[in-house]
C-alpha cells in the first residue's frame, strides 16, 4: 500500500481519468481503481465518496441519479468541461512530478 | 440483507445536513455498502463477516470530518419544492401551474379576488387616463415649456381668467421685455355662405406671430405670414384638419380657393396639423388673422394672450413684469383697469386649472383607497386560504422544501391572481373612458384612449397589488410550527393569535378605508346636487331656447339686423302656442356678460375703483314673461322709449341694494361711465326692477345686473327665449317654422330647451359625480365582501368551539350575538378610523364644496347607516347560517 498523502495527492486525479470516458457510480469507481491498481490502491466508503462530494462542489464531476429498468436508481458521476480541462493539466504536473522523482532517484522507467 | 441506513444516518448526525441531501448521501452509501456486501457473501464470506466488512468502510474517523462542507451541490430540482436557493427562477412555471390548478380548485375565492381586484384597478386605471390626457400627456405645441398665457382677473369682481383688450395687448406688447414674442387669439363664429346652405362656423381670429409662438405647423400648404394681419393682406384664411376633411372632404384643391365668410372673401392657404386638436383648440373651424385696432375700447376684453418667454426669462419674472405694467395701466386708465390684474400662467397651469388639479387629486385618493379596500380584502382571503393550507405547507416543509420556496409558490399564485386581475381591469377600465367619452361634452376628453402610459400603469398594479396582498399571507404561512400543523385535525389558525390580529388589522382598514371613500363622494354628491338645485332666480322649466346670427352680406347694419329680430320676435309672439318671446344679448346664466361700470345721477362721483358696476344684458320684447322673472317694480321697454333714443334700463334687486339703498330706483338716472372714468353718453332712465338672477358662477350670490333696450345696439348673435303653453316639441316646431318664414338662410342654431342647454353645460360635472358614486360603490362593495369573507372564514374556524356552546345549552340567539358581537367591535374601530380620514380629506376639499360642509352631519349619519346596515348583513348571514346547524354535526364535522 502506498502512502496515505500520496494517495490522497493523487486521488482527484485518478477519479477524474477514470470518468473521462463514462459516467460512472462509486462503487464502480471503487473496483476500477482496486483492479486496475492490482489491489495496491482502494477507497473505502468514508474516503471515496467525501472526495466525490468534493469534486462535484468544485464543478469538476456532476453527480445524476440515474434510474436503469429493473435496477434501483444509482448516483453517476460524470467529467464536466470543467473537470476535463482540470484533468488535463494535472495529467502534464503529474507527469512532469514523475520525470522529476525518476531523474533524481534513478529509477527508470519500465 | 442489512439495512444501513440508519448505521449510516447516525454517523451524518453530526453534519447538519438538509434532509434532502441527507436522504441521498444516506442512498448512495447504503448501495455502496449493500454492493460491497454481496461481494463479500459471493466471495465466500458468511453473513456475519461480510456485515462487518462492509460497515467497517464507514468507520474512518475522517468521515465527519471529510463530509463537511459538502452540502448544497448543484443538484436537480425536486418535485416537492426543495429546489437550490441559488435557483428561484427555475421552478416558477412549475410554481405558476400548481398556482393555478389550486385556485382552480377554489373557483369562489379566485373569482371574489379577481372581481374585487378588477374593479378596483378599473377604477385607478380610469383616473390614470385622466391624469395622463391632463397633466402627463405632452401638449401638441412645440413651444410648451416657454409659452405663458396670460390673462387678466378682477379678484373686485371674482372674474377668473377674462380676456385682454386689444389696448392692453399692445401695451403690454410694447412694455415687456420677458418675451421674445406674442401673440393673441379671439374667437368668433360667423357664416360661410358659397354654392351651399349657409353654415355657422367657429373662427379664431389670430395675430400673424400665432403659429410661430406656439410652434404648429401647417399640415399642407403654409400658416401666416408675417404682416398678414394687416388689413390690406389679412384675406387668407388656414383650415383647421378636422373641418378640411368634414367639410371639403380633404381635398387638397382648397387651398389657394376662395371661401366667404360674413360676406368677405379669403383665399385659403393651408390646413394646419390635426395634433393641434385638443380641448378648445379642437372646436375650431378656420383660422383667420386678427387686426387690430389700437383704438379698440379696452373695457372690450376679446384676447387670449400668448407670450413666448425668451430662452433667458423665466415664468416668474415674466410675472413680476407683468405686475409692473399693469400697475401703471391701472394708473394711466382707472376706469377700466381698476381692479384689473394681470395672470401669466404656463401652458399646463393653464390647461389644467386648480380646481382640476383638486379633482384629480380628490378622485386619485378615493381610487387609491378603494385599490387598498380590494388589496386588504384579498388579503385576507389570501391568509384564510393560507390558514387551510397549514397542514399542506407544513408537509411540504417536511418534505424539505425551502422557505423561500414556499413564499415564491404563494406569491406566484398572488401574481396569477394579479394578472387576471389586472386584464379584467383593463377591459373594465377601457369601457369607463370610451363611456365618459362618448357623453361628455368636451372636446378634451376625445383624447382618452388606452395608450402605452396607461397599459404600463395597469401592469405595474397588476404587479405590484398581488405583492401586497400576497406577501403578508405568504410571510405569516412560511414560519409554521410543524408539530401542530401535522397533527391531525390541528386548528392553529383559528387559534393564532397573529392570524386573528393580521385579520382584524384588515377588517378595520377595510371599513375604514371604503368608509372615508363613501364620505368623500357623498359630499361630491351632495354639492353637485346642491349646484343643480340653486334657484336660478327665473323658471327655467319649459323654456326653449335659440341662438340665431345676423352676419353680412344680408345684415350689415344695426338697421337691418334690428328689423329682423322685430319681425322674428313678431312672429313668434304669432307661433301657435307660444305665450312669451323674446330676444336677449345671450342666455341667462349660460353665457357671459359684459360688465359696465356707471355714475348714479345725484350722487358725488367716486374714485374711479369705487364706481358702482353690474353685468348688462340687453333684451327685447317680452323678456321677465318669457323667463317668469318676478318683475318688482316699474316696467320693461315699451314703443315710447324709442324717442328718447332707449336711453331706458332695468336693474336687478342687487343692483338696488347696493346703490339704492331703501329707496325705489324708479325715476332715476345713471350714466355708463368712459375710459376715464367720466360719465359719457346720455343720462339713463330707471324703469323697472327685477328679481335677482345668477350668473355662471352659480355658487355665487346674484350680481347686480343692468337690463338695457336690445334695440338701442342690436347684435350680430341673438338669443330667443320662447315660453308656450304647449308641449316642448310641438313649440319647437313652431319656432323652428316662424325662423324659416323669417329667412331660410339664417343661421340658426339648434332650439333647445334651456334645461338641456345646462345639461350640455354641466355634463362634465355630472359624469365625475357619476365617478365619484361609482368608485365609492365599488369601496363599499369589496368592503362588505370582505367583512363578509372574514367573518364566514372565523365561523367555519369556530365551528367546533360553537358546537361545543350550542351543545352544552347556549341558545342560538346568543350565539349569533356573540359572533356579531366581535365583528362589529372590528367595524366599530374601522368606523371611527373612516370618519377621522373622511374628515381630514373633505377638509382638504372644501373648496370644492358648494351647500355642504366638511363636516356635514347628514351626510355622515346617512355613510353610517349604510356602513351598519352592509356590516350587519355581512356577519349576520354566516352567524345565522352556522346556528342553523345540528350541533352534532357540527362536532363529528371535526
Amino acid at each position: 500500500m502506498l502512502d496515505r498523502e500520496l494517495k490522497k495527492g493523487s486521488a482527484e486525479l485518478l477519479i477524474l481519468s477514470l470518468l473521462e470516458d463514462q459516467p460512472r457510480h462509486g462503487y464502480d469507481l471503487s473496483k476500477l481503481i482496486e483492479a486496475r491498481s492490482g489491489g495496491v490502491l482502494t477507497f473505502r466508503v468514508a474516503s471515496l465518496y467525501p472526495l466525490l462530494y468534493r469534486l462535484e462542489k468544485r464543478g469538476w464531476i456532476l453527480g445524476r441519479w440515474i434510474e436503469k429498468a429493473g435496477q434501483r436508481r444509482r448516483r453517476y458521476y460524470r467529467l464536466t468541461p470543467v473537470g476535463a480541462n482540470v484533468l488535463a493539466s494535472q495529467r502534464d504536473t503529474w507527469r512532469e512530478f514523475v520525470l522529476a522523482i525518476s531523474r533524481v532517484t534513478g529509477v527508470e522507467h519500465a | 440483507m442489512p439495512d444501513w441506513r440508519y448505521a449510516i444516518a447516525r454517523r451524518l448526525e453530526g453534519l447538519c445536513l438538509r434532509p434532502t441531501r441527507e436522504a441521498e448521501v444516506v442512498e448512495e452509501l447504503a448501495q455502496h455498502l449493500d454492493d460491497r456486501y454481496h461481494e463479500h457473501l459471493s466471495a465466500g464470506a458468511s453473513d456475519e463477516s461480510a456485515r462487518r466488512e462492509a460497515l467497517a468502510e464507514l468507520d474512518d474517523a475522517n468521515l465527519v470530518r471529510e463530509l463537511t462542507g459538502i452540502d448544497r451541490p448543484p443538484s436537480e430540482p425536486l418535485a416537492l419544492g426543495g429546489g437550490s436557493r441559488d435557483h428561484l427562477g427555475a421552478g416558477l412555471w412549475q410554481d405558476v401551474r400548481y398556482g393555478a390548478r389550486l385556485l382552480a380548485k377554489e373557483p369562489g375565492a379566485a373569482f371574489v379576488i379577481v372581481v374585487t381586484l378588477a374593479l378596483a384597478i378599473a377604477s385607478n386605471a380610469i383616473v390614470f387616463g385622466f391624469t395622463d390626457l391632463l397633466i402627463l400627456r405632452p401638449l401638441p405645441i412645440g413651444n410648451t415649456e416657454r409659452l405663458v398665457t396670460i390673462y387678466s382677473i378682477n379678484a373686485q369682481h371674482s372674474q377668473d381668467r377674462q380676456a385682454v383688450s386689444v389696448p392692453d395687448f399692445l401695451d403690454i406688447k410694447a412694455q415687456s421685455a420677458s418675451f421674445e414674442d406674442m401673440s393673441a387669439m379671439s374667437r368668433e363664429q360667423l357664416s360661410l355662405t358659397g354654392s351651399r346652405e349657409p353654415r355657422a362656423i367657429q373662427a379664431a381670429y389670430v395675430t400673424a406671430s400665432h403659429f410661430r409662438v406656439w410652434d404648429v405647423p401647417a399640415f399642407k400648404g403654409r400658416t401666416f405670414l408675417p404682416g398678414e394681419d394687416q388689413p390690406a393682406r389679412s384675406q387668407v384664411a388656414v383650415l383647421s384638419h378636422r373641418f378640411w376633411t368634414s367639410y371639403f372632404a380633404g381635398a387638397e384643391s382648397v387651398i389657394n380657393r376662395t371661401i366667404t365668410l360674413n360676406g368677405r372673401s379669403y383665399a385659403v392657404v393651408g390646413i394646419l396639423t390635426p395634433a393641434i386638436e385638443i380641448g378648445n383648440i379642437g372646436e375650431m373651424d378656420i383660422w383667420l388673422p386678427l387686426e387690430m385696432r389700437a383704438s379698440a375700447p379696452r373695457d372690450e376684453q376679446s384676447l387670449v394672450v400668448f407670450g413666448l418667454l425668451k430662452p433667458s426669462a423665466t415664468v416668474e419674472g415674466a410675472k413680476i413684469e407683468l405686475k409692473m405694467i399693469d400697475d401703471r395701466l391701472q394708473r394711466a386708465y382707472p376706469a377700466t383697469n381698476t381692479g384689473r390684474q394681470l395672470l401669466a400662467l404656463s401652458l399646463r397651469e393653464s390647461t389644467v386649472g386648480r380646481s382640476t388639479r383638486v379633482i384629480l387629486a380628490m378622485l386619485a385618493i378615493v381610487v387609491g383607497l378603494v385599490l387598498l379596500v380590494a388589496c386588504a380584502n384579498v388579503a385576507t382571503v389570501m391568509l384564510a386560504r393560507a390558514s387551510t393550507r397549514r397542514r399542506e405547507i407544513a408537509v411540504r416543509i417536511a418534505l424539505g422544501a425551502s422557505r423561500a420556496r414556499l413564499v415564491r409558490q404563494l406569491v406566484a399564485e398572488g401574481l396569477l391572481l394579479g394578472l387576471a386581475s389586472g386584464g379584467f381591469g383593463l377591459l373594465l377600465a377601457y369601457g369607463g373612458l370610451m363611456a365618459f367619452k362618448s357623453l361628455s361634452m368636451e372636446s378634451y376628453f376625445r383624447q382618452l384612449a388606452i395608450n402605452r402610459n396607461l397599459l404600463t400603469f395597469v401592469l405595474g398594479l397588476s404587479v405590484i397589488a398581488p405583492v401586497l396582498f400576497g406577501v403578508v399571507p405568504a410571510l405569516q404561512s412560511s414560519r409554521p410550527n410543524l408539530n401542530e400543523d401535522l397533527k391531525e385535525g390541528g386548528r392553529d389558525a383559528a387559534s393564532s393569535v397573529r392570524g386573528n390580529r393580521t385579520r382584524a388589522v384588515m377588517v378595520v382598514a377595510q371599513v375604514g378605508f371604503a368608509l372615508a371613500v363613501l364620505i368623500v363622494s357623498s359630499l361630491i354628491v351632495r354639492t353637485v346636487i346642491a349646484l343643480e338645485r340653486v334657484p336660478l332666480g327665473f323658471t327655467s322649466r319649459g323654456l326653449l331656447t335659440v341662438q340665431v346670427r345676423f352676419d353680412p352680406p344680408k345684415y350689415t347694419d344695426d338697421d337691418a339686423r334690428l328689423r329682423a329680430v322685430e319681425s322674428i320676435l313678431d312672429r313668434l309672439a304669432a307661433a301657435p302656442g307660444v305665450t312669451a318671446a323674446s330676444a336677449s344679448s345671450g342666455l341667462p346664466v349660460l353665457d357671459s356678460e359684459p360688465m359696465r361700470r356707471f355714475a348714479v345721477a345725484g350722487q358725488p362721483l367716486p374714485q374711479p375703483n369705487h364706481l358702482p358696476w353690474a353685468f348688462e344684458a340687453a333684451t327685447l320684447g317680452d323678456y321677465s314673461r318669457a323667463l317668469e322673472l318676478r318683475m318688482l317694480e316699474g316696467r320693461m321697454w315699451r314703443a315710447v322709449d324709442a324717442a328718447s333714443g332707449w336711453n331706458v334700463a332695468v336693474v336687478n334687486r342687487e343692483a338696488v341694494r347696493r346703490y339704492w339703498p331703501a329707496r325705489s330706483p324708479i325715476g332715476e338716472h345713471l350714466s355708463i361711465v368712459d375710459q376715464a372714468g367720466r360719465p359719457a353718453g346720455d343720462a339713463i332712465e330707471i324703469v323697472g326692477v327685477v328679481d335677482n338672477v345668477l350668473s355662471a358662477s352659480v355658487d355665487e350670490p346674484a350680481p347686480p345686473r343692468l337690463y338695457r333696450p336690445l334695440a338701442r345696439r342690436p347684435l350680430t348673435q341673438v338669443a330667443f327665449l320662447i315660453r308656450g303653453s304647449v308641449e316642448v316639441s310641438a313649440l319647437a316646431s313652431s319656432v323652428r317654422e316662424a325662423l324659416r318664414t323669417e329667412d331660410r338662410e339664417l343661421a340658426v342654431s339648434e332650439v333647445r330647451t334651456f334645461a338641456e342647454g345646462v345639461k350640455r353645460r354641466t355634463r362634465t360635472r355630472d359624469l365625475i359625480m357619476a365617478l365619484f358614486t361609482s368608485f365609492a360603490a365599488i369601496g363599499l362593495i369589496v368592503a362588505i365582501a370582505g367583512v363578509y369573507g372574514v367573518t364566514v372564514f372565523m365561523v367555519s374556524q369556530r365551528r367546533h368551539e360553537i358546537g361545543v356552546r350550542l351543545a352544552l345549552g347556549a341558545t342560538a340567539p346568543g350565539v349569533v350575538r356573540l359572533i356579531m358581537g366581535r365583528s362589529f367591535r372590528l367595524i366599530g374601530a374601522g368606523v371611527v378610523v373612516g370618519l377621522l380620514g373622511g374628515w381630514a380629506i373633505g377638509l382638504m376639499m372644501h373648496s370644492l364644496l358648494f351647500g355642504v360642509g366638511a363636516a356635514d352631519p347628514f351626510t355622515y349619519a346617512f355613510v353610517l347607516a349604510v356602513v351598519a346596515a352592509g356590516g350587519l348583513l355581512a356577519t349576520y348571514l354566516p352567524a345565522h347560517r352556522v346556528v342553523s346547524i345540528d350541533p352534532v354535526i357540527a362536532l363529528k364535522r371535526e
